[in-house]
């Protein structure tokens, strides 16, 4: 199995195969909602020490040109985003309301960075 | 222009028993609302007609269309109007109605970017400034002339990067004089610079005045946000999430949030924080225009444009609300948050912590206008009533009030 992330980071690789790297706000929060409480608990105890790291290292590449395994780190850190409320004041994967979730429309957002087609040395 | 001394930032008493906005404002009364302006069907139809067709709507933003060419179309469903808004080879902003001139059908959806809009059925093709292009087998139509099947064009104006329209072929007022004082407020505020980062809607069976209401105060705030940010905008010094101050500008309205000084950051707001600007920055500095009642803790500003944004203004970045009537007890809310664009990676991390915080907040609103509409319905109550807190919300009723001369 090729290596999806920055070697630096291999630690969190099985956050790769276990789908929390995904491209779109739509699909984090569907990872989320589709969690256990103590699934989130431990992406969030995972990436938590690292996130400090993942921000220096990503900063070494321009937003026109990220590289795809700088890309994957880079949505490991939005999920860890998207999950961060949930862990810490939430106590829940998803709000507690009856209003669904599907009915709240997540616009796609403006792609604010470009995904390299060059391997990272 | 000179500018004025800049003098200590104030902190207004939030927990006084005297009843401060209405006293500033005895013109906007104290009395119990009735519930028909929420529910009379005669009175939606007065608001499609009278207000949504005569008066300027925040339709877009420049930044959707910054190239020539580049174009979007928008739904009015109040006003039974498809919209095109597109930028001319003359860099000029237009809005047309969608409708072909042969037999009334679509040129444009979506978005993106052409050199025509062409239309699907018999090939119209129309220029980004309405001409008429091309018709195919035109020498068939009898006696018409090209010039004067251009789309049907709706007044058109930015303003500091905002897209208003109008669909009134005379408006009564210049965008300028509808705006009034919001335009000398915020003419140097740096719209254009920010961009839309995060964007959400929802359909909701309530009439769009009920939930407009839910983003015009604070006072529900550390009940309805318990579960995202229940302290940053209610602490001790206002409890009970009271306006810092209070102003208004013909029908538009300007209420301040501030925020809690003893709120603790939550661990990821602190990762955030040291990445870029996020939302609960307690910057001191701010864009010219932010902060106009000069508060020590000031959040944001809640700029109600009439008749349908709320154009809110932080330090550091701005969103809006927008409710935009569908039949009397439904409405389409759109939220929007802009931030600078994002100069490095870091940056797409921290503005992400700001989008998530706000996404996660406006859903625990979204439910409140549905409830209340129903029990509005039920007929149970013949008025609802405004705290002075909620003066916004007061004023909002006498706005609509006087725009269409109700008796109520």
């Amino acid at each position: 199995m090729s290596q999806r992330l920055p070697d630096l980071f291999a630690s969190l690789e099985l956050y790769v195969d276990g789908g929390w790297s995904v491209a779109t706000q739509q699909e984090r929060n569907d990872k989320r909602c589709g969690s256990t409480l103590d699934e989130l608990n431990a992406f969030y105890c995972a990436m938590m020490p690292h996130i400090a790291a993942v921000a220096d290292y990503l900063n070494h590449y321009p937003l026109e040109a990220i590289p795809p395994q700088a890309a994957r780190l880079l949505q490991l850190g939005l999920m860890l985003m998207e999950i961060a409320p949930a862990v810490e004041v939430m106590k829940s994967p998803d709000i507690p309301t009856d209003f669904a979730r599907e009915r709240l429309i997540i616009h796609p957002q403006i792609q604010n960075y470009k995904v390299s087609s060059v391997r990272a040395a | 222009m000179a500018s004025l001394p800049i003098s200590e930032p104030i902190v207004p008493d939030l927990t006084t028993k005297e009843r401060v906005n209405a006293s500033q404002h005895p013109e906007l009364g104290t009395g119990p609302i009735p519930v028909e302006f929420f529910l009379s069907e005669e009175i939606f139809q007065r608001e499609a007609d009278e207000i949504f067709g005569r008066y300027w709507l925040v339709i877009g933003r420049s930044e959707q269309v910054r190239n020539s060419g580049d174009y979007f179309v928008y739904e009015v469903e109040v006003q039974k109007t498809s919209v095109i808004v597109a930028k001319g080879k003359d860099g000029k902003v237009r809005a047309f109605h969608n409708i072909c001139r042969h037999r009334g059908n679509r040129v444009a959806s979506g978005a993106g970017n052409c050199r025509h809009f062409v239309c699907q059925n018999h090939g119209w093709a129309f220029t980004m400034d309405g001409k008429l292009a091309s018709a195919p087998d035109f020498s068939q139509f009898h006696d018409l002339d090209k010039a004067t099947l251009g789309l049907v064009e709706i007044n058109c104006e930015v303003w500091n990067s905002f897209i208003f329209i109008n669909f009134d072929k005379n408006p009564a007022q210049t965008l300028i004089e509808q705006l009034g004082g919001f335009v000398e407020q915020y003419r140097d505020y740096p719209f254009e610079s920010l961009v839309c980062g995060g964007q959400w809607s929802s359909k909701l069976r309530c009439n769009w005045k009920v939930f407009q209401d839910i983003f015009q105060e604070a006072y529900h705030v550390s009940t309805v946000h318990a579960g995202t940010f229940p302290t940053f905008y209610a602490g001790p010094i206002n409890p009970f999430g009271r306006p810092g101050g209070f102003k208004t500008w013909g029908l538009n309205r300007s209420a301040t949030v501030v925020y809690n000084p003893e709120y603790e950051a939550t661990p990821i707001e602190k990762v955030a924080a040291a990445l870029g600007t996020t939302w609960t920055d307690m910057a001191t500095e701010g864009f010219p225009g932010s902060n106009w009642s000069n508060n020590k803790y000031f959040a944001f500003d809640i700029n109600g444009t009439f008749p349908n944004i709320l154009i809110d203004v932080a330090s550091g970045f701005f969103f809006t609300h927008q409710f935009w009537p569908i039949s009397v007890n439904e409405t389409r809310w759109v939220g929007s948050v802009y931030f600078l664009p994002p100069r490095k990676p870091s940056e797409l991390l921290s503005q992400e912590q700001a989008y998530i915080l706000i996404r996660d907040a406006w859903r625990e609103d979204l439910s409140l206008g549905e409830a209340a509409q129903l029990a509005l319905e039920s007929r149970a109550m013949d008025h609802v009533h405004f705290a002075d807190s909620e003066i916004a919300l007061r004023h909002s009723f006498e706005a609509m009030k006087q725009a269409l001369n109700l008796d109520l």
